[in-house]
């Protein structure tokens, strides 16, 4: 072996430990007796070493994480819910399907568009919703004064409040639509139960999303229009949406003043 | 959707076992591949996501990190890769004239002498000339150097024949040698 076909050939692989063991005797056999390749194959071990311990690293962001771990929850309690119901595949749920902690709307935004059902004129108003008073009620106290009862720094934070009481840790992303998240509450409902409500504002509005206990709520009639299994309202002069989690146990209630077109269209992303 | 491999509780300990301690290295992957921190954690949760719905498909006792690597490489390729970053140098010639005009600036930080093997502070040196590599060298050094796969789990990652693994390591660590030497010179840490 002469040093070209040593360093063009085998010294990379050798540095790697990637030789077969009749290469290695092969080598080492010419480093014993060519001082210049051996100060060449310490200079490649040193290049190696050097990418392996300067490289930049980077630690995934908590927010990254807890989202991966929300995205993960949502597989879960979609699988659940299809083993029991068998239909967790209905496209309604595929935007809480590739949700992060950060709902991504405007990214399902063109998908769900083919799911527009524009109703006709003659809507039937929706009748008097519990869900929707309740959320309506918080809606206009927060729009006065929210303070936040959850941790609220981070939407991590707020994930993770809800999450330890068992309530879902999925916010939506409103940031594409111009909102900033305020925070997060955690707040007993008349009925005893628990419910999260996280707020948004924007600089032409604000949005409250409510998660609360589903006991086996049906979609009420009247939706003005459905879209990917959102049913939006025209409730009390307000805009309200309504989803359910796909674990089919808790209901989430998006409330905003907006009308309704301008509302959809601060769901679903400026994309649209 | 029906679930293959167990329950979905044991599937999810696993995949926290077994996937999720990867999860800095394939965020550091994502970070490189996508060039900001947006785009990353969009490869980084499409790729967790599909590893988790794919879970059973990983051979237990096979190196998960490859396996993870290499559901990251495809959906970059699929999907995630923007025309609108910069783009390295696409070629060996390229890469020495990016080199060259980076040594005549001189806008390297500074910090103490050491020697080019001891490669103490030399960080910006080497993300600078990581980041001129042409992207397939590079990429082929890191999986080698950083995340420590062998050439034949880089060449599932990468999807490419085991000898153009062994031909870009040791081109691209040619061409890494040749740029720290230069800057090492630069600096006064070296003589040429
Ligand atoms: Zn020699």
């Amino acid at each position: 072996m002469d040093c070209d076909t040593y360093i063009d050939r085998y010294l990379s692989a050798h540095v790697d430990g990637e030789l077969s063991g009749d290469e290695t005797r092969a080598v080492e056999k010419h480093l014993a007796g060519c001082a210049n390749c051996r100060v060449r194959y310490a200079e490649e071990r040193a290049v190696k070493a050097m990418v392996r311990e300067r490289a930049r690293r980077y630690e995934t962001p908590v927010q990254v994480r807890g989202s991966i771990l929300a995205a993960l929850d949502a597989v879960d309690s979609g699988a659940r819910a299809g083993d029991r119901a068998g239909h967790a595949d209905r496209p309604g749920f595929s935007v809480i399907r590739r949700a992060r902690l950060w709902l991504p709307v405007a990214l399902a935004a063109a998908a769900m568009f083919a799911f527009v059902m524009l109703h006709g004129g003659n809507v039937p108003p929706a009748g008097a919703v519990p869900a929707f008073d309740s959320a309506l009620e918080r809606y206009e106290i927060f729009n006065a004064h929210f303070v936040p009862n959850v941790p609220s720094a981070s939407p991590a934070d707020i994930s993770d409040a809800y999450l330890g009481h068992k309530m879902p840790g999925l916010l939506w992303n409103l940031q594409p639509s111009g909102y900033r998240l305020v925070g997060g509450r955690l707040e007993r409902l008349d009925d005893g139960s628990l419910a999260a409500f996280t707020f948004y504002r924007g600089e032409e509005g604000t949005i409250l999303c409510a998660f609360m206990k589903a006991h086996g709520m049906q979609m009420p009639e009247g939706a003005t229009q459905i879209v990917a299994g959102h049913n939006y309202y025209k409730y009390k002069g307000y805009s309200v949406c309504l989803s359910y989690y796909p674990r089919g146990d808790f209901i989430c209630v998006l409330v905003s003043r907006k009308t309704m077109p301008y509302f959809i269209q601060d769901i679903l992303g400026s994309s649209l | 959707m029906a679930l293959k491999g167990g329950t979905g509780d044991d599937r999810r300990k696993r995949f926290e076992e077994e996937a999720l301690p990867h999860l800095d290295a394939l965020y550091t992957m994502a970070m490189r591949l996508a060039r900001n921190p947006d785009d990353a954690h969009d490869l980084l949760q499409e790729t967790a996501l599909r590893a988790y719905r794919f879970f059973h498909q990983f051979e237990v006792g096979t190196n998960c990190r490859a396996w993870l690597l290499t559901i990251l490489f495809n959906n970059f390729r699929n999907g995630y890769r923007k025309t609108s970053r910069e783009q390295p140098a696409s070629t060996a010639e390229d890469f020495e004239h990016k080199i060259e005009i980076e040594s005549m600036r001189g806008n390297h930080a500074e910090s103490n002498p050491e020697t080019l093997l001891s490669g103490r502070g030399m960080e910006q040196e080497v993300e600078a000339a990581l980041g001129k590599l042409p992207e397939e060298f590079c990429e082929a050094l890191l999986l080698v150097d950083v995340e420590e796969l062998s050439y034949q789990e880089i060449s599932g990652v990468l999807n490419i024949p085991i000898g153009t693994v062994k031909s870009r390591v040791s081109r691209g660590r040619a061409m890494l040698r040749e740029a720290l030497t230069e800057y090492a010179k630069e600096r006064g840490i070296i003589r040429s």
